[in-house]
């Protein structure tokens, strides 16, 4: 634990300067009108200041001065490239064909610095693919992890709370593994998450835009890399639960939109916060679910699953977040079932009445 | 409220004709919709004119010139500039349009280009800014969501050219009724009390100045031309040439309005030389005015003034109208301007059709139409400058 001083200082320095500087931050992009205006798709209402992500790039500035190591420095260092990226997008409103080659261009780099899918791939399938499927595999993964936090946040306080519990899960998992430089970044995040979280939880201050949720993904997709990395199948199975969520939700979203309206990409609002909303749940409210189903998920992996078979692990991950859907749909079925029973009711009622006023006047 | 940004300006507010009138009333008309940035430049505004905005619209300077050499830098500088925090950029001009298509590829900002008149075409530029404005134009034509001309003779050239059709949206003018009784001014302009014909115009080739003078140098009836004698060796030449004659004023150029409307609203008629470029602010001002106009005869002037102007092509075509034109010509002429100005001119409905176009542009299938281009010849004749007949055959 001696050796952990340095990285307990790092989650708190972190934290302090956050919770310090939003507020500034706050006022800073007010005057310079950098707000998120609402549109046909928001939740909120009035214009909030937008690229708060730029706070996280402290966590990574942090992790860097501490962990003085140049893997550490280079993996940050593309994380925050991703961040630049999508600070560049909330000003300049990039085409996403050019976004799209960009993020590719940071995985490959990220491929390049040892972050592979070869590991999950040997866990599932038993062989290693060749150096070009692995690299096409891996800038897939990450592109899709990145895409899918990207998603979720919708909701004020519900991207930054995963990230918050998804940084203790990484923090725990490096320390077992002896990673004690990459868990100068996990605490840094748990520092930076949980003081974004103050200003970000409803009602929300202060957004991160994709500044924020692009560095997020980033982070959140090369940190389950990392712990998969060794092999083992019990870090492996708990790393791939921190994402899953997200990502089966991402792609139920893009084959709903196709079998629609052809269209996987057209902008929409059937995620699964957002169904929540329409069914008149509060942010908290949602914020809490999606928390708890993401951390009964982490604690089925860690506690439950057997680590050996990990091809059913990962399945019987898929069904839990596939229930959690089915939860959702019942939860619809019962809004719109007591809806068109109240009609059903108030239409007999007017039956009634109607039927009652003609024999009196017979 | 959605942000707009308008570039390609010498700046507001100046007392210039052109981009800079455009701008100014857009600024008028559409603040209360939009927020609107303005870019000007710090060469052409002295210090004591700049201001941080300007009836609503910010403005934002930029330490270069907005025409020549220098205004290609200024465009990129400007475009550059507005893609942090304009959602639509209306881009008056094609110098800096070549940056356009890293515009369309990086970016989702949408683009309104008004690609003024043919600037390519003008005798003043050499065979490389020729080249360069060529290029412009089309790149402005091919990655702009929609690209703005004044006039349907230049649509018409668009349309052959390129094959996409453009908006016409035409210049506007000021509708005000001149004081013809201001005694300072009568005292000032004593000519103002006969017959004069006006013309007012940068002193270029292309305003067809030298024919005019030419010819009223033999009629001696009395012509005023207002222009910027001193600015280049034709001028000068002109000036040393036809300034000493008595029926002829040659005054230097008037930047307040209410005198040059003075000069204009008390003249017989308005002699439009111009014979390149779209609609001509000069003329559009001078219908708005109530004057007659006897126009050099190109699509661009026919166009603008609805063929019920008089036309001119040479010099015994300007002798011969102001020689037999009688007075209730003059009159019908001058009531066909008016009524033309009114219904096509005014700075309101200008600004009601771009403020349709941006809001146009927010749908998914607001894209330009395509139509089949012209045959390769007649594109080579278009580009050689066969460019009435082809006009004219389209």
């Amino acid at each position: 634990m001696k050796d952990l001083i340095f990285h307990f200082w790092t989650m708190i320095l972190t934290g302090l300067v956050v919770i310090v500087s939003i507020p500034l931050l706050i006022r800073f992009l007010k005057r310079s009108e950098t707000l998120d205006v609402p549109n046909n798709r928001s939740v909120h209402k009035s214009p909030i200041p937008s690229m708060g992500g730029i706070v996280f790039f402290s966590g990574l500035l942090f992790a860097i001065g501490f962990a003085r190591n140049l893997e550490v420095t280079l993996f940050c260092s593309l994380i925050g490239a991703s961040g630049i990226l999508g600070f560049v997008h909330d000003r300049m409103d990039l085409s996403s064909k050019m976004k799209f080659v960009f993020q590719g261009l940071i995985a490959v780099c990220l491929y390049l610095l040892g972050f592979s899918v070869t590991p999950i791939l040997e866990l599932i399938v038993g062989i290693s693919p060749p150096h070009y499927l692995d690299l096409a595999l891996t800038v897939l993964f990450i592109l899709g992890v990145v895409k899918a936090v990207n998603l979720i946040d919708g909701i004020d306080g519900l991207l930054v709370s995963i990230t918050f519990a998804s940084s203790i899960v990484l923090t725990i998992i490096f320390y077992l593994q002896g990673q004690l430089s990459y868990l100068y970044l996990s605490m840094a995040m748990i520092g930076v998450s949980a003081s974004f979280l103050v200003y970000n939880f409803q009602p929300a201050k202060i957004f991160m835009g994709n500044t924020g949720s692009l560095l997020i993904g980033t982070y959140l997709s090369v940190g389950v890399l990392k712990v998969t990395e060794a092999g083992d199948p019990k870090f492996s199975i708990v790393g791939v639960a921190l994402i899953i969520f997200c990502c089966v939700d991402m792609v139920r979203l893009f084959l709903g939109r196709y079998v629609i309206t052809k269209k996987p990409f057209k902008a929409d609002r059937n995620h699964f916060h957002y169904v929540l909303l329409r069914l008149g749940w509060s942010h908290r409210k949602i914020v809490a679910l999606i928390f708890t189903l993401n951390l009964t998920l982490i604690l089925t992996a860690f506690l439950l699953l057997n680590p050996d078979k990990f091809l059913a692990s990962l399945v019987t991950l898929i069904l839990c977040c596939v229930s959690f859907y089915g939860l959702l749909q019942f939860l619809v079925f019962r809004k719109h079932h007591s809806l068109w029973r109240k009609t059903i009711a108030k239409k007999n009622r007017e039956i009634g009445n109607n039927q009652l006023l003609k024999s009196n006047l017979k | 409220m959605k942000r707009l940004a308008i570039i390609g300006s010498v700046g507001i507010p100046v007392n210039h004709e052109g981009f800079e009138t455009l701008t100014e009333n857009l600024v008028e008309q559409l603040s209360y919709k939009y927020e609107i940035t303005v870019f000007c430049s710090t060469k052409d505004l002295k210090r004591s004119e700049r201001k941080s905005s300007y009836k609503g619209a910010r403005l934002k300077f930029i330490p270069l010139k907005a025409n020549g050499l220098q205004g290609v830098l200024y465009y990129y500088i400007a475009i550059f500039r507005a893609l942090f925090y304009a959602d639509t950029l209306l881009i008056l001009g094609v110098s800096g349009c070549t940056m356009l298509p890293l515009v369309r590829l990086f970016t989702r900002k949408k683009i309104i280009v008004n690609i003024d008149g043919l600037e390519w075409r003008r005798k003043k530029w050499g065979r490389l800014a020729k080249w360069f404005l060529r290029l412009s134009e089309g790149f402005a034509i091919r990655y702009s969501h929609v690209d703005v001309v004044d006039n349907k003779a230049i649509q018409r050239y668009t349309t052959m050219y390129y094959g996409t059709v453009s908006k016409v949206i035409p210049y506007g003018g000021n509708h005000k009724t001149v004081d013809r009784s201001n005694e300072a001014l009568m005292n000032k302009y004593p000519f103002v009390n006969n017959d004069y014909f006006i013309k007012v115009a940068p002193i270029e080739p292309e305003n067809n100045i030298e024919l005019i003078l030419r010819t009223f140098s033999v009629e001696k009836e009395q012509l005023v031309i207002v222009g910027d004698w001193s600015k280049s060796e034709f001028g000068k030449a002109l000036y040393k040439e036809y300034g000493s004659l008595s029926n002829i004023q040659l005054l230097n150029p008037i930047y307040e309005l209410e005198e040059i409307d003075f000069l204009r609203g008390n003249a017989k008629a308005y002699i439009h030389g111009r014979e390149a470029g779209g609609t001509n602010p000069s003329l559009v001002q001078a219908m708005c005015l109530g004057l007659p106009v006897i126009s050099f005869n190109v699509s661009f002037n026919r166009e603008t003034t609805k063929a019920q102007a008089l036309y001119f092509g040479s010099e015994n075509e300007l002798k011969a109208i102001i020689k037999t034109t009688l007075e209730k010509e003059y009159i019908k002429n001058k009531k066909a301007m008016l009524l033309i100005s009114h219904k096509e001119y005014t700075w309101k409905r200008i600004a009601e059709q771009y403020d349709d176009l941006i809001e146009w542009l927010r749908f998914e299938y607001a894209h330009k139409m395509n139509v089949p281009k012209l045959g390769e010849l007649d594109r080579i004749r278009l580009r050689s400058g066969d460019f009435e007949q082809i006009i004219a055959k389209h």
